[in-house]
Parts: structure tokens; C-alpha cells; sequence
């Protein structure tokens, strides 16, 4: 492609001649022919983007907030020298540039590297893709430019947030029945003793009380007590009506920090968790515990977007064959433009779960975008609070939670 | 109509359907348009009368001679405004044989009141008519030769008008050919005005009468001479004069009279010929029962005039005119006279006609058994050449065709390969571009909107950065707003939360009596808010929704 500076070379050149011919002036003519020659030979030195590159990145998944370490190496895998180049690694626009620079201009030869370093802030959760590698080529005096891609990519996650939350359901009136792990009274896979039983073929080697044989003479295994956990539901709102507010703040955005943080907190007292997700469809996660399914967790609600309108009762009544009798449910909506909001829960507490609701206030979070009118907001708070009072009174615990308020703060408002 | 599950019908009713159709049509106008245009220029023909082409109707033999007396012959593609360029007009002439194309052409500057002048004559344009006078007043001489061609805008700049209709001649034409062949009479030229100049011509002058002209002869004031005639190679622009007798001796020819064989000619208008008070004389003529055919009737009816038939015009007619600067063109030497002189046909030079023995010979294609009579026209030309060329020149230059030239304009004839019209345009429009004003400031203005096209439109890439940007979405609907302001609003929220902390059922507070309802509020401004049909003002709705609040919390 051609600058600005070359084209302007070239009409210098074409006008040079013509007012030269035009006014009989060879000196005229002689210097736009000049201009025009210049401009001929410089198309033929031109650099080329002939380059291996290699991108390092810190981590493959990190959480919101976090900071992450980009290397770009570039190496110029042709004989000759590159000219002017001007690299620029295509980092994703929801990334803030912390500090070095993902851009660069250099004169690589032959077999040469050089490398750029830059470090990003990931202030939104995603899943993320670097790359292509952008690279312009220029001639030594900018007159002509080549642009092309080195399709090189790399993938990133950034998780939600986790808070701290235990100190707060210690202390607030969620339903302590979720223990984590707890020995039963009953053998079973486990860490704690039960019992001595005798050895039957296909017992393992390692559980046979050899004391116990040496006293007796009669080959003894050690039984334990079975662990049991706690299955735990999380229902998280991504509807399209969860956007409200700014990205940074809004209710689908606090609810993916709750649903982590939740997550978490079961999964680390050795609970099982299952996750579910509804937007347009209902993606759903089956209960399960350990770091495998802490990351699938996270990942999930890493990739979650705001879309679609489908109603909670439809995401209850799809999932009633899958609830363990007795287990806790959260909900984190706004209950918001969903009419099935008290059927869906009282068909839940009806059926013996303890359901909590953790709703983001939509309307204070609107308050944060949009200037509503003072009476207004005091008719639609009032309206939120008969919601909410309506669904308090079919059996849930309800917590409205303010934007300003931290996740922990808000568990200890089961007050409705 | 349907072809498997498509519906032909609907496909062709479809937007994207007529948007292609409508592309096809846009892009099928411009081809034809562009065509149109460039097919002008890429139409392969066969040129006529062209200098540098050896058909039977070309000019190859005439450029061939002046080669052979040592005349430099070059030829003029673009335009004739470059003769301006020429610096010395009076050794030159210029050639302009059968006028076949037009050019664009731009108004003008005309330099007077009229400002500017929009419509051009054809064949030339102003520019090139003013650049080709520029030449003859430089002393260089114009020879044209045309009789339907596009000359008319340049005859006209000398007083001078073609008109257009071919001339017949009862008697004088060529009868072993056909009657398109006439002979022009041009019985010395040069009497101009009752005296005979031809003295004075570097070829005729013989101040000794010995029979060796005076620029080639040693003692040019002496009877007696025993030097041989001239040879060809010391004649140099006189050469055409040595001929041979039967005997096969050599002999110069100092013959003044010219029998010019046209080929197909026209005639000047009788109101718009030779002036001899202006400088303008006759140069050869039609015989006296030559007509014109002035109704283009193919038909001698001269005389035959009325009842809507017009009549064609009786000769003789002068078909050979020149012009010069001076009285009976007297040029002395050292005092350079451009001179024009205008031939009504085109053809007088061309191969078959001027080299007639070699048409004879079959070099120019077979002749049906006819025979191209002799003819004066290699003479005829060759004197205006030489006279042209050696006039202005001291005898002691001899008849030297040194420095000389004879420039061909080629600028109005089509080309024989595929692209030469199209290069002599883009030369024409360059020449033209650069030595017309109207054109020059034409050629200025677009360089200088290039200059700020260039500026405005072409933009360097952009500087890579990286941006951070992350969206805003706000569920603003202002309506909405503005129903939660409405009494009816605030009363429905007043009366959901009643029925919440009272723990009823929809049915159960639809079926409740008012009177229990009113005991529930217990507010006496809310009972009046709730029971009452009117409407609230803004503070007094306020002072409402304040009460509603505070009703929860008792």
C-alpha cells in the first residue's frame, strides 16, 4: 500500500512535469521525473514479514482482577533484513494494558529475535483468545506499507471472582445443615474406623489388621465409616434481563461472583455442588465435588452471557428429577420480568429444599446508568419489596442484595 | 412455477435477486459505454495518406524523394500546436494531407471580448489553428490537402472556404482511368499577379540562360558554360528538374507548367478563393467545363435550376491556392515568407498517383488495364518544396537539403496497430494539456483537487494501539419511568403489599369487603388514596409513597 507520503510524492512528481512542459521548464521537469524515479526504485526495497513468533502467557486461566504476563518472541526467519516492521499482538479490547507496550517497531536480521513484554489487567471474566500477530512492513523512507497476519493464537479464562465468604455463613441465618464431609454411622468408603470384619476374597490387601490376625489368627480387614456430603444447587439468572447496570456492575456480574464464591465454600468443605445456569437454554452442571469440578465450575460461569428470558419454573421443573431430597438450593436472580418466580420456589420448598435467593437489586444497579426519578424509584423498590416479601413468604430466604454492599455483608441479611 | 423446492417465482421477486439484476444492468451500460469509446481507438485500419505507410494511397514515394535529396522527413502524432516548438520554421514544411479525424477539444480563452469561446471548428482545434498561422508567420510553409476532410476550420483562418462537392471536369479528366481523375491546370504558377516570378525560383533562376541554374552553376553570369548539367546528387532540392531525353541525354527542365492529376477532387467556393489584393493568389484551376456538383447528385445538371432542384455550379474553379505574406511571394534571402498553399484533394501525392510509373509497373496493385497517365505532380510539389526550403537562402547555398525538413502531420490519420490512436491521444492530450490556457488552467484545477484528494483521502495506516474498551449497557426504557409515577401504579404496590403482610391469597383479598380492607390500611390517607377516584398532584402522590413506606414498617 501505498502512504500518504509516497502519493503525494507522485502527484508531486506528475505535476512537477506538467507545469514543467507547461511553462517550458526543463529544471521542472527533470525534478519530477526525479521524484517519480525515486519513488520507482523504493518499490523495489521493500521489507518482507517473514517472522516465527511465539507467545508465552503467565497463566492459562487466572481470575477476574487478576494480572497477566504476555512474552511476544519474534524472529526473523528469512536472509534478509526486515526494514522497518512494526508488530502489534491483538489483545482482547476488555484487557487493560498495565504496564510495557504489546507493540513494537523494529529492524530484525537475518535470524534475529527480539522480544516484547507486557502485562494485562483482566477486569471482566471470559473466555479469551490473543492474536493474530499483526505486522506492517515499510521501506527505509516510508513510502510504501505491507500489512499482514501470523496467525498465532493463545486462549486465556478468566474466572469470577472468589470472596471470602466462610465467616459469613457461619454467622449468618443461612441453614447450617451443610456440614461439608461428615462421617456416618454406616461402613462405607471413608477415613474414620467403624469396624473389624472378617477378610473375603477381593478385599484389598492393605485394609487386613495384621495385629488383629496375629491375636486371633483369623484374617481381619478394617471397615470405615462412610463420608457423606451435601449436594448443593446453584441457580444462577444469566437472562437478558441481568445486563442492568454497567458491565463491571451489574446483577448477572455480582451473581457469577456469588456463584464462585459459593461454589467454593462447599466444594472446599468437601460438599458436592451442582450448577445451573439459564439464559435462552439451561446449561447445567451435575453435582459433583473436588478441584475438577471446582474448575468446571468456574469455567462455566466464566463463558456465561446475558440473553434470553427463560422462566425459573421451567428451569425447576427440569431439574426436579435431579435434586437430592432435602438439598439446599440457591437461586441468584434479580427476579426480575419472571412471573414464576413464587410458583418455581414454593413447588421447591414444597418439596423440602431449603432455598435461598440471593437477588442483586436490579434497580439500584439501573440507578448506576440511568437517571431515574426519585418517586419512581420509591414505587419500584416498593414493588421489589412485595416480590420479594411474596416469595420470603412461600418459604425461601431472601436476601436483596445492594450493589454496595460485599458478597459476605449480604449473606448476613437473611432478614426478609 | 417451482424446480425441486425452490420457487422460481419468488426467487425472482426476491431483493437480492433484483439487486444483482440491477448490478448487471449498471455494469453492462458502462461496458458498452466504454466501448463505445475505446473501440474508436482500438479499431484496426487501413491509414490513407500517410507518409509512413507504401499503399497505392499513401504518401510513401513523395517522403521517399525528399529522403533522396537529403530532406529530413518526420512526422507530427500529437498536435500541430508543437510547430510553435520549431526553431527554424523558414527550413521547414509542413504537410497536412487529408484531414480524416476530429479531437476533443476544451473552450477557450479567446483573448477578446468574447472571454471565452465554446464551440471549436473540427478537424483542429483554435489552439492548433493559431500554433499552425504562428508557424507561417515564422516564416514556415503549410501545405494542405484535402477535399471532405475536417481542413475547413483551418482554411478558413486564410480567408479561404472548400466546398465540400466534388468537381467534375468534361474534358480534362484522365480518360484512360475513369471520370473521378481530373487534371488541374497550373500553367506558371508563378505569374502571381501578370509578372512572371519564377526567375526568382532557386530552381527556374538562370541569369545566364546556359541552362545550368544559377545556384548550381560556377559562372553564373556567363553565357558560356562548359560544365555538364547538374547531377542528380549536386541538384539536391532541384533534383526532379534533371530529366532525359530520347537520346538518353540529360537535360534540366525549366518548365513552369504543371499538369496536376487529382484523384476525386473538390473545388473552393468561388465567394471564398483566391484574392490577389489580399495576398492570396490562384494556384491551379479547373478547366472551363468543370462543374460542381453542388446538389451531390452525382449528375452534371448545370443550369437546370428551379422547381426545388438545385442546379450545379459551372467552372472553372480554382483548385489550388496559395497564400502568402507578401506581394507575388516575393522572398528575398535573409528575409524568410511563410506561405500556405491549399489544394482541394488529398490524394495529389499519394503513391499510385504521384509515382505513376511505378503504377504502371504493378508496384501499387493491378490497375483493371488501365494506365495512370503522366502527370506533372512530383514536379509540381517538389518546386513548392525546394522553393519553400532554398528561397530565403543566398544562391551561394546552393540547392543544399542540408538542415531542411519536411514534417508530415500524422496527428489526423488512424493508425495501423491496435494502440496507436490510443497513444497519439494520450499525446495529443498531453501536448494539448500543456500549451492551451483554457487547458492549462483545466490541467491545474485537477492537479490541484489531486493534490487535495491525495491530502484528504489518503491516509497513512493507522498507528497500532491497543484500546481498552469495554461496553456500557444501561436498561433505560424512560417510559417505564414515567408509570411508575402514576397514582394507579402507586396504589396497586400499596395494595400488593397489604395483601403480602396480611398473607392472603389473590382470591382471598379480591373477595375481602372494603370495609375489612379499610380496617387492614388503618391509614386514613391511604383509605382515601385507595377508595377515592381522583387525581393527585405531584407532591401530594410524593407525600403518598411516604406513607406507603412507612405503612410496611409499622
Amino acid at each position: 500500500m501505498w502512504t500518504r507520503k509516497a502519493a503525494l510524492f507522485l502527484t508531486s512528481g506528475i505535476s512537477l512535469v506538467l507545469i514543467g512542459m507547461m511553462i517550458a521548464n526543463f529544471q521542472l521537469m527533470i525534478l519530477g521525473i526525479m521524484f517519480i524515479a525515486f519513488l520507482a526504485i523504493n518499490s523495489w526495497v521493500v521489507g518482507h514479514g517473514e517472522l516465527e513468533v511465539v507467545r508465552t502467557l503467565s497463566a492459562d486461566n487466572l481470575y477476574k482482577g487478576d494480572d497477566l504476563y504476555v512474552e511476544l518472541a519474534i524472529t526473523n526467519s528469512s536472509f534478509r533484513r526486515t526494514q522497518q516492521l512494526e508488530v502489534f499482538d491483538n489483545v482482547p479490547h476488555e484487557m487493560k494494558l498495565r504496564s510495557g507496550l504489546n507493540y513494537m517497531r523494529v529492524n530484525l536480521g537475518p535470524g534475529e529475535t527480539t522480544r516484547i513484554r507486557y502485562v494485562l489487567r483482566c477486569p471482566l471474566r471470559g473466555h479469551y483468545s490473543f492474536g493474530p500477530v499483526s505486522v506492517r512492513y515499510r521501506n527505509t523512507f516510508n513510502l510504501y506499507s505491507q500489512e499482514m497476519y501470523i496467525d498465532h493464537r493463545s486462549g486465556l479464562v478468566v474466572f469470577p471472582q472468589v470472596r471470602e465468604i466462610e465467616e459469613a455463613m457461619i454467622r449468618s441465618r443461612t441453614p447450617k445443615m451443610y456440614t461439608g464431609a461428615m462421617t456416618l454411622r454406616t461402613p462405607g468408603p471413608g477415613s474414620e474406623f467403624y469396624s473389624l470384619r472378617e477378610y473375603v476374597p477381593g478385599d484389598p490387601f492393605k485394609i487386613i489388621n495384621w495385629k488383629a490376625f496375629a491375636r486371633t489368627g483369623i484374617m481381619m480387614v478394617n471397615e470405615k465409616c462412610r463420608d457423606a456430603v451435601t449436594d448443593v444447587f446453584i441457580l444462577l439468572d444469566s437472562r437478558d434481563i441481568s445486563r442492568i447496570g454497567t458491565v463491571l456492575k451489574n446483577p448477572l456480574e455480582m451473581g457469577t461472583v456469588a456463584a464462585a464464591s459459593l461454589a467454593s465454600y462447599f466444594i472446599q468443605r468437601r460438599d458436592s455442588v451442582a450448577l445451573a445456569v439459564y439464559d435462552d437454554t439451561l446449561s447445567y452442571l451435575p453435582a459433583d465435588g473436588g478441584d475438577k469440578q471446582y474448575f468446571k465450575v468456574l469455567s462455566s460461569l466464566a463463558g456465561v452471557a446475558p440473553k434470553g428470558d427463560m422462566p425459573l419454573q421451567a428451569v425447576t421443573n427440569s431439574l426436579a428429577p435431579r435434586f437430592s431430597r432435602g438439598s439446599p438450593v440457591f437461586v441468584i436472580s434479580s427476579l426480575e420480568g419472571d412471573g414464576t418466580v413464587p410458583h418455581a420456589i414454593r413447588d421447591l420448598a414444597g418439596r423440602g429444599h431449603e432455598v435461598v435467593i440471593l437477588s442483586p437489586s436490579s434497580i439500584d444497579y439501573e440507578r448506576l446508568v440511568s437517571r431515574i426519578p426519585r418517586m419512581s424509584y420509591e414505587v419500584m423498590k416498593l414493588e421489589r419489596q412485595n416480590r420479594l416479601s411474596a416469595v420470603a413468604g412461600y418459604g425461601a430466604r431472601v436476601i436483596d442484595w445492594m450493589p454496595d454492599v460485599e458478597l459476605s455483608q449480604a449473606l448476613l441479611q437473611v432478614n426478609v | 412455477m417451482k424446480i425441486g423446492s425452490v420457487d422460481i417465482a419468488t426467487v425472482l421477486k426476491s431483493r437480492k435477486t433484483r439487486r444483482t439484476g440491477l448490478m448487471i444492468a449498471f455494469y453492462a451500460v458502462l461496458a458498452l459505454l466504454l466501448y463505445s469509446i475505446v473501440a474508436s481507438y482500438l479499431v484496426e485500419s487501413d491509414p490513407h495518406l500517410s507518409a509512413y505507410d507504401d499503399d497505392w494511397d499513401d504518401l510513401s514515394a513523395f517522403r521517399a524523394d525528399l529522403k533522396g535529396m537529403g530532406v529530413d522527413t518526420t512526422s507530427m502524432i500529437s498536435s500541430p500546436v508543437l510547430l510553435g516548438e520549431i526553431e527554424n520554421p523558414e527550413d521547414s514544411v509542413f504537410v497536412v494531407t487529408g484531414v480524416e479525424q476530429d479531437t476533443i477539444s476544451l473552450p477557450r480563452f479567446t483573448g477578446d471580448v468574447d472571454v471565452i469561446q465554446f464551440s471549436e471548428s473540427q478537424g483542429y482545434t483554435t489552439t492548433e489553428i493559431e500554433a499552425i498561422k504562428e508557424y507561417v508567420f515564422s516564416g514556415g510553409t503549410l501545405i494542405v490537402m484535402d477535399d471532405f476532410g475536417y481542413s475547413s476550420g483551418l482554411a478558413e483562418e486564410f480567408e479561404l472556404g472548400y466546398s465540400g462537392h466534388q468537381l467534375y471536369d468534361e474534358q480534362a479528366w484522365a480518360r484512360g482511368l475513369d471520370y473521378n481523375y481530373v487534371w488541374m491546370n497550373s500553367s506558371n504558377p508563378y505569374d502571381y499577379t501578370g509578372t512572371d516570378k519564377s526567375g526568382s525560383h532557386p530552381c527556374f533562376s538562370d541569369a545566364d540562360n546556359d541552362g545550368i541554374i544559377d545556384r548550381l552553376d560556377s559562372l553564373p553570369n556567363s553565357p558560356v558554360n562548359g560544365a555538364d548539367t547538374p547531377t542528380v546528387a549536386d541538384a539536391g532540392l532541384c533534383a526532379h528538374h534533371i530529366e532525359t531525353d530520347s537520346t538518353g541525354g540529360q537535360f534540366w527542365n525549366f518548365s513552369t507548367n504543371y499538369n496536376v492529376l487529382l484523384n476525386t477532387p473538390s473545388a473552393f467556393d468561388k465567394d471564398a478563393a483566391e484574392s490577389n489584393s489580399d495576398n492570396i493568389y490562384a494556384w491551379g484551376s479547373s478547366s472551363q467545363d468543370s462543374y460542381l456538383d453542388t446538389n451531390d447528385d452525382g449528375e452534371g445538371d448545370v443550369g437546370f435550376e428551379g422547381g426545388g432542384i438545385e442546379s450545379d455550379e459551372q467552372g472553372p474553379f480554382t483548385m489550388a491556392i496559395k497564400v502568402c505574406e507578401k506581394r507575388d511571394c516575393a522572398e528575398e534571402p535573409g528575409a524568410p515568407m511563410g506561405r500556405a498553399i491549399f489544394v482541394s484533394d488529398g490524394s495529389a501525392l499519394m503513391n499510385a498517383i504521384y509515382d505513376w510509373e511505378e503504377t504502371n509497373d504493378g508496384s501499387y496493385g493491378e490497375l483493371n488495364g488501365k494506365l495512370m497517365p503522366d502527370n506533372d505532380n512530383r514536379r509540381w510539389v517538389l518546386d513548392i518544396i525546394a522553393e519553400s526550403l532554398l528561397m530565403h537562402t543566398a544562391d551561394d547555398n546552393g540547392t543544399s537539403a542540408s538542415g531542411k525538413q519536411v514534417i508530415f502531420d500524422e496527428s489526423r490519420h488512424q493508425q495501423t496497430n491496435a494502440m496507436g490512436d490510443t497513444y497519439n491521444l494520450i499525446y495529443y492530450i498531453l501536448v494539448y494539456f500543456t500549451n492551451d490556457w483554457m487547458a492549462m488552467l483545466f490541467l491545474f484545477l485537477a492537479l490541484f483537487i489531486a493534490f487535495e484528494a491525495v491530502i484528504i483521502k489518503k491516509v497513512d495506516p493507522e498507528p497500532w494501539r491497543h484500546v481498552f474498551s469495554i461496553i456500557y449497557y444501561g436498561f433505560g426504557d424512560a417510559r417505564r419511568y414515567g408509570y411508575y409515577g402514576r397514582g394507579n401504579k402507586v396504589k396497586q404496590v400499596l395494595l400488593s403489599r397489604v395483601r403480602n403482610l396480611n398473607s392472603l391469597t389473590r382470591d382471598e383479598f379480591d373477595a375481602l369487603p372494603a370495609r375489612e380492607l379499610q380496617k387492614m390500611i388503618g391509614d386514613p390517607v391511604l383509605i382515601k388514596f385507595v377508595f377515592e377516584d381522583r387525581n393527585y398532584s405531584l407532591e401530594q402522590l410524593v407525600a403518598v409513597v411516604k406513607r406507603v413506606k412507612m405503612w410496611g414498617r409499622k
